[in-house]
């Protein structure tokens, strides 16, 4: 079997430069550097001096949320980058005329960002496994985390592979990407809020939007996303309220980060569809 | 082998390529030459598959590679003139990541590797990083990557720009190599003294259009129908430009120190007797000699209009 050879070569390109240690490194200090930093808080600011095991669920969840931050600020510096830094090293065209199929291409860019992510995401296991001292995350609830933090980043990382396909320059592509990055996650909240302030209004003593309605609405944000996710670990039920999960007249069981999941994988298949479609000869 | 019928190319009103047919046949060296902008890398991205054409077709062996291009990128090595390499990549490992890119199997590569490098003389730089070769370097391993999949047809746009003259002699000689491999070449360069050596026919194109295609020598009968003769002399300049005034069959003369150009329309016999014309009147000639033309003369004469 041939391993696609743009990411092959990606690979062997990024693993051999000093960036990509010197990233690991500072990525790995960051969440260790919070990490004992959450849980020194945690410690010392109980109310009789003592650890109260259950306070490692809070450290966990704002362990996972460090990350998720990190994940949602690197992708996009990893990935926009990708075509339209081909194209401007005047590389593309070789590229081009090959035999190699243009989805092949994108999709070799794609999984060698996404890799060095995973590597990140793979290195901070050992940063996540102090909770596992105190207890009270199973290894399934790492797991469903880790999912999440594989899906997000794909979505993540083809919207920036879109932006990379369609704008010439880097630095173009790379803001391009964060701005609708930056919509992705607070715009939805905000038209969310618009719309249901606005049922409110519209319908006095309505319950406002139902709780499908809810999740349609602000189902793919992946801050909600991610916050399903723990939330569902932590039993926590702030979303509960957010998404009026009591106005449920259809009875819908569908969980927030169930439909997150299935909606950045639709988006993902898009932009990678529109990226292929961009370059193709 | 390579057919050109009736290709356009448009971008908004300007048009880039204006109805361009030409055919070169299998083992051809086909020398493409214009001024900058006349529409020759827009031809040559079309051929190579990386621009749609806005009409026309490029046939190769009957087939058309536009509605075709799994075809063409078999059949087709192409080399741009403005290219670049990637960081932290070793000679061998660029070669593979193309014979990757072409799906050679694994097992076939190390020798296909071993003979291109061999090709352009960079067997020795095999574990040097390409981002630092020199120029020239580069140029000879981006040569090697079009081969890679040993195709019919190179496409080698400017080949030679930007190299110092030894670089330029070294990139002639491979071409010379490769020519002898029965390759088919399209190149393109501004550097036209080396064309007119290499190549077996040219293209003449300018606003989009060829003006010129055919054999260097059929292009040059075409085009000029009087012959330019070249005198070298001592001494009586004045004396030999008054027995050229006097000649019937001779036009624009261009006296320089101690030289002097005319253009003359009369046959050999005529040529001979004027020759002893001058001697007869003591000149002391040091050359007496027909210019050959070039292709350099070619090209000026069609791309300013035939003045």
């Amino acid at each position: 079997m041939m391993i696609n050879p743009v990411l092959r070569r990606e690979l062997k390109t990024k693993l051999r430069s000093w960036k990509a240690p010197v990233l690991l490194m500072v990525y790995l200090i960051i969440l260790t550097g919070f990490g004992g930093l959450v849980l020194l808080l945690t410690l010392y600011t109980s109310y009789d001096n003592s650890f109260n095991p259950q306070d490692t669920l809070t450290v966990y969840g704002l362990l996972a949320g460090c990350q998720m931050g990190l994940i949602i600020l690197l992708v996009p510096a990893l990935t926009a980058g990708t075509i339209s830094g081909e194209r401007e090293r005047q590389t593309l065209d070789l590229l081009k005329v090959t035999k190699i199929s243009s989805f092949s291409i994108i999709m070799g860019k794609l999984l060698a960002s996404i890799s060095q992510i995973m590597l990140m995401v793979l290195a901070s296991i050992p940063v996540f496994s102090i909770i596992f001292i105190f207890g009270g995350v199973s290894l399934k609830n790492i797991a469903l985390l880790f999912l999440y933090y594989i899906v997000i980043s794909i979505t993540l990382g083809s919207v920036g592979i879109f932006c990379s396909t369609y704008f010439r320059k880097t630095t173009v592509a790379t803001v391009v990407t964060y701005l609708f990055i930056l919509i992705f996650c607070f715009g939805s909240l905000i038209v969310y809020a618009i719309v249901q302030e606005f049922v409110y209004y519209i319908f006095s003593y309505s319950d406002g939007l139902t709780y499908f309605q809810s999740v349609l609405l602000i189902g793919g944000n992946p801050f909600l996303g991610f916050l399903s996710v723990i939330e569902n670990q932590l039993g926590t039920d702030t979303l509960y309220y957010f998404l009026n999960a009591h106005n449920n007249p259809l009875n819908i069981n569908i969980k927030l980060w169930q439909f997150n999941l299935v909606f950045n994988c639709l988006v993902s298949v898009l932009m990678i569809f529109l990226s292929v479609l961009k370059i193709r000869r | 082998m390579l057919e050109i019928k009736n290709l356009y190319k448009r971008y908004g009103k300007f048009l880039a390529v204006n109805n361009l047919s030409l055919s070169i046949a299998e083992g051809e060296i086909f020398g493409f030459v214009g001024p900058n902008g006349a529409g020759k890398t827009t031809t040559m991205k079309i051929v190579a598959g990386l621009l749609k054409a806005s009409g026309g077709q490029v046939l190769i062996n009957g087939i058309n590679v536009i509605s075709h291009p799994g075809k063409l990128r078999e059949k087709i090595g192409y080399m741009p003139d403005f290219f670049g390499v990637y960081d932290n990549l070793k000679v061998d490992e660029y070669m593979d990541f193309y014979a990757g890119m072409y799906k050679i199997p694994y097992k076939d590569r190390p020798a296909i590797i071993d003979n291109l490098l061999e090709i352009v003389d960079l067997s020795h730089k095999r574990d040097a990083y390409v981002d630092s070769l020199s120029r020239g370097m580069k140029q000879r391993l981006c040569l090697a990557r079009s081969l890679i999949h040993d195709p019919d047809i190179l496409i080698l746009d400017e080949p030679a720009s930007g190299l110092d003259p030894r670089a330029r002699i070294e990139m002639k000689e491979i071409l010379k190599q490769l020519r002898t491999l029965g390759k088919t070449i399209i190149i393109s360069s501004h550097i036209l003294p080396e064309l007119a050596e290499l190549c077996t026919s040219i293209g003449i194109i300018e606003n989009g259009q060829m003006v010129a295609c055919g054999k260097v020598n059929e292009i040059m009968q075409q085009l000029t129908h009087k012959r330019i003769i070249k005198i070298r002399l001592l001494d009586k300049m004045e004396e030999l430009i008054r027995i050229l005034q006097e000649q019937p069959d001779i036009h624009n003369i261009f006296e320089k120190t101690d030289e002097v150009e005319f253009e003359f329309d009369g046959d050999d016999i005529r040529l001979s007797q004027l020759l002893k014309q001058i001697m007869e009147k003591d000149v002391l000639l040091t050359a007496f000699h027909e210019k050959e033309g070039n292709l350099e003369d070619i090209f000026m004469k069609i791309t300013k209009g035939g003045e």
